[in-house]
């Protein structure tokens, strides 16, 4: 390859870099501007269901303080003027060599307070815990130096609520910022986290650690940081939050469930982003809970719909694996149950060569499946030792109804796996069980057909049922 | 440069023609930015206009009512433009969201002379934004307008939340007991409707319209039911809460996520058999929540109890047993410290320090 080949692809390398970077960029610009736009209607209206204040959560504040003997007291008092009912406000000394600790102590007459400390998240020594004697709110956790995310955690063990919120030390917040961090959670009770619109203050006057007055620094360069601010927080947040994707909160002033944010085991202390790290295992974890959340609900209103006649068709998709699949049935099926209708499941192994026309070979036509065998079946049988005809009562699909109606499927999945045949898979013969079920406990009312079927070879994903 | 571009190789074609979309779309997105917070500026000039002429007007009609010298003042005062009608109506209804008793009945008389009900349904029936429809959802709330029933009805089950939880306001304004049944099936089916706003709604409704339906909805509900229910009791007759608390913990079988609800809200004597015997329930929640209420409910037979689970292996058991401890009123300091000194559990006795000097500093 020459050169003047090699500066081509870098010409295509680059401009595709610039396109996709800018025209994200664009992209998530004008979603914030629709968002934004949406914010101004909806907070039109002043005369909201008002929140019940004994019914609001109340929130500790978790300051981590490193080296922050300059700014701390203000920035303390100032926390000290939030307007919310009840929150505490907790500092985490993480071991700074300055005076950080020593002015918190003459500032709020701190002294030592024996408390139970209990560790959730694994951190760092602990050394002491003191409380204010003049805000009772006010506490102070001194402890040996572990970085940021390790006095978060360690703020996290001694918080006392149930939503607790990460800021900065030298962070300037507006009296009414826990009001408006926790809007979120009252419009909506899933929230688990929600990020506050951090600026600069650089050109801002602030006096006792309040902004009095708002302007732009006469730096070019503090300029540009503004401009990067109002990129990252104000358009890059606002365009990632309509699409549920918002990467992270930052530490600086952020508001978390903390039992969410304990059972994914806290701010990580090895990585340099911790909170863009933690919000990416909180979206994990709950989309993981979602989804098995979403099936199990599929499953529990399905007979509460076929009893009903609401279902006039059974549409279903599996996506399962070979191994694993029937299990998978079995606990879907098991969920169909109820007081008057018993649902049981068994594997059965149906012999090659059996001439009954039975309820199984039913489920395979009306899944327009073949059961014949197909050659080498009989080979692969013998190999397993499986005499042909025979049943094996430890492996049986049988579904109950009610009354005398009964149904018994073959399913066969180590015999169907052995014939090797594309169609004739055991998932596909449990579903027509699946199917002949649901018709079963429904009173025959349910046609039962299936639209999709997926096997994927390495998912180990449950049978999902739609229901049309 | 066009003549250029076009002469050129493909690569410098493609980059001016992307060049060229990305400075549109930062131009429109300029654009858009500057006019958003041109209006957002009118607005609020706007805004604060009408609010300096008609602020103290509507807060006289509300002490005053109707009377020929309002009523002058009001002939004198313009009327709002179409577009400024939504000033006046949310006006009105902060105004209405302030008071109770006659001044609601004032200022609703007021709204009628002033044609909000037009104004509301015409913002309903067009659904031009969200924010028309939560004004005119509210208003027509406020106003008791029964004929728009089925059409807040309607918002009830919209998707978005906010505009849900004013069509369940606005239906308790209207006819709360008719309305009670309906809220009641959705903060059940709802996920999204947060126990502060519910609340909210449900002081709207009012203690006399919610107390029998909740009570019957709970009792006769499934555990997920009762356990999303039962945290609403504080707000009902003291008497149907304590009876519907007295009722599910008497039961043989009860859910352990209910048992919690319960105890939550528990402020009868009578529960105190079943506060006892829960101290020593398998689950830590329960043990939690029965050493609080042992401290709001619990009398001196109660402090080996609490003593005891001073020694409980979960830290917030200890803690709510502490402070349970340290918070009868029957025990003073010297009493308790005696306690303390008696406490054999390394643990529990931690956690009976930090809690007496936790009230040492309140």
């Amino acid at each position: 390859m020459s050169t003047y080949d090699i500066i081509a692809v870098a010409q295509w390398v680059f401009l595709t870099y610039f396109l996709m970077l800018n025209g994200g960029y664009i992209v998530l610009n004008f979603l914030s501007l629709f968002g934004m736009r949406e914010y101004f209607r909806a907070s039109s209206v002043d005369s909201l269901p008002k929140a019940y204040s004994e019914y609001e959560l109340p929130i500790s504040i978790i300051v981590p303080a490193y080296n922050e003997a300059a700014t701390i007291t203000a920035s303390v008092r100032a926390l000290l003027q939030l307007r919310y009912p009840e929150y505490e406000i907790v500092v985490i000394n993480d071991g700074s060599k300055d005076e950080t600790l020593d002015v918190l102590m003459r500032e709020f007459s701190l002294v030592t307070f024996p408390e139970a400390y209990r560790e959730r998240i694994p951190t760092q020594a602990v050394n002491a815990v003191y409380v204010s004697t003049r805000f009772h709110n006010l506490r102070v956790v001194d402890k040996n130096n572990g970085g940021k995310a390790d006095a978060l955690n360690a703020g996290i063990n001694c918080a006392r609520y149930p939503l607790f919120c990460g800021v900065d030390a030298d962070s300037v917040l507006q009296p009414d910022s826990l009001y408006q961090v926790l809007q979120p959670f009252l419009d909506d009770s899933r929230t688990v986290a929600c990020g506050g619109t951090i600026r600069i203050a650089n050109g801002c006057t602030v006096r006792d650690g309040f902004v009095e007055k708002i302007a732009l620094s006469d730096s070019t360069l503090a300029l540009f940081q503004t401009m990067e601010y109002l990129r990252a927080f104000l358009f890059g947040r606002l365009g990632w939050s309509p699409l549920n994707a918002l990467l992270i909160i930052s530490g600086a002033f952020g508001l978390f469930r903390k039992e969410v944010v304990v059972s994914v085991g806290g701010y990580r202390t090895d990585t340099v982003g911790e909170d863009m790290e933690l919000v990416v295992r909180m979206h994990r974890k709950l989309r993981e809970q979602r989804l098995a959340r979403q099936q199990a609900k599929k499953l529990d209103s399905l007979f509460e719909q076929m009893t009903s006649d609401e279902v006039s068709s059974l549409n279903i998709v599996v996506k399962a694996d070979v191994q694993g699949s029937v299990e998978a049935l079995r606990d879907a099926l098991t969920k169909l149950s109820n007081d008057e209708v018993e649902v049981n499941m068994k594997v059965h192994l149906l012999g090659p060569g059996v001439e009954d026309r039975g309820e199984p070979h039913l489920a395979a036509e009306v899944l327009g499946i073949s059961t014949q065998l197909f050659e080498g079946a009989r080979d692969s049988l013998e190999e397993q030792s499986v005499e042909a005809g025979g049943v094996c009562p430890e492996q049986r699909i049988e579904f109950v109804g009610d009354g005398d109606d009964r149904v018994e499927v073959g399913c066969g999945k180590d015999l169907l796996h052995a014939l090797g045949h594309p169609l004739c898979t055991p998932d596909a013969l449990a579903l027509g069980a699946v199917a002949i079920a649901a018709g079963v406990v429904g009173g025959l009312r349910v046609a039962a057909r299936v639209t999709h079927l997926e096997v994927a070879a390495e998912s180990r994903c449950a049978a999902a049922l739609d229901v049309a | 440069v066009w003549d250029f571009a076009a002469s050129s190789d493909p690569f410098v074609r493609f980059a001016l023609v992307s060049s060229l979309v990305a400075v549109v779309a930062t131009a429109v997105l300029f654009a858009s930015v500057v006019v958003l917070r041109l209006r957002l500026l009118a607005h609020r000039r706007a805004q604060q206009e009408f609010i300096a002429t008609w602020r103290p007007l509507l807060t006289e009609m509300a002490i005053r009512g109707i009377d020929p010298e309002t009523d002058q003042r009001l002939n004198e005062t313009k009327m709002p433009t179409r577009d400024a009608w939504h000033f006046l109506l949310n006006e009105w209804n902060v105004l209405q969201d302030s008071l109770k008793g006659s001044g609601r009945q004032h200022l609703i008389r007021a709204g009628y002379k002033l044609g909000l009900d037009q104004m509301a349904w015409t913002m309903l029936k067009k659904r031009r934004s969200l924010g028309e429809q939560l004004l005119a959802v509210v208003t027509l709330g406020h106003l008791g307008e029964i004929s728009a029933w089925n059409d807040i009805v309607a918002k009830l089950d919209s998707r978005n939340t906010l505009l849900s939880l004013m069509a369940a306001k606005a239906l308790c304004n209207i006819d709360p007991d008719r309305a009670i049944g309906m809220v009641i099936d959705r903060i059940l089916s709802r996920e999204d409707w947060a126990g502060a706003r519910v609340a909210g709604v449900l002081l709207e409704a009012g203690a006399g319209a919610i107390s029998q339906p909740l009570h019957d909805a709970i009792l006769a509900g499934s555990p997920t039911t009762q356990e999303k229910l039962i945290s609403f009791l504080p707000m009902v007759y003291k008497a149907i809460a304590s009876h519907v608390i007295h009722k599910l913990l008497s039961k043989e079988i009860i859910d352990d996520s209910v048992i919690g609800a319960c105890l939550k809200v528990s402020d009868g004597p009578l529960e105190l058999p079943h506060l006892r015997r829960l101290t020593s329930h398998p689950l830590w929640h329960v043990r939690m929540l029965a050493a609080t209420a042992l401290g709001r409910l619990g009398g001196s037979e109660d402090c080996r109890l609490l003593l005891g689970l001073l020694a409980d292996r979960e830290w917030w058991v200890r803690y709510r047993a502490a402070q349970a401890l340290v918070g009868l009123p029957f025990l003073d300091q010297q009493q308790l410290e005696i306690m303390r000194d008696k406490v054999t559990d390394p643990y529990g006795r931690d956690m009976f320090d930090q809690v007496l000097a936790e009230a040492a500093v309140a």
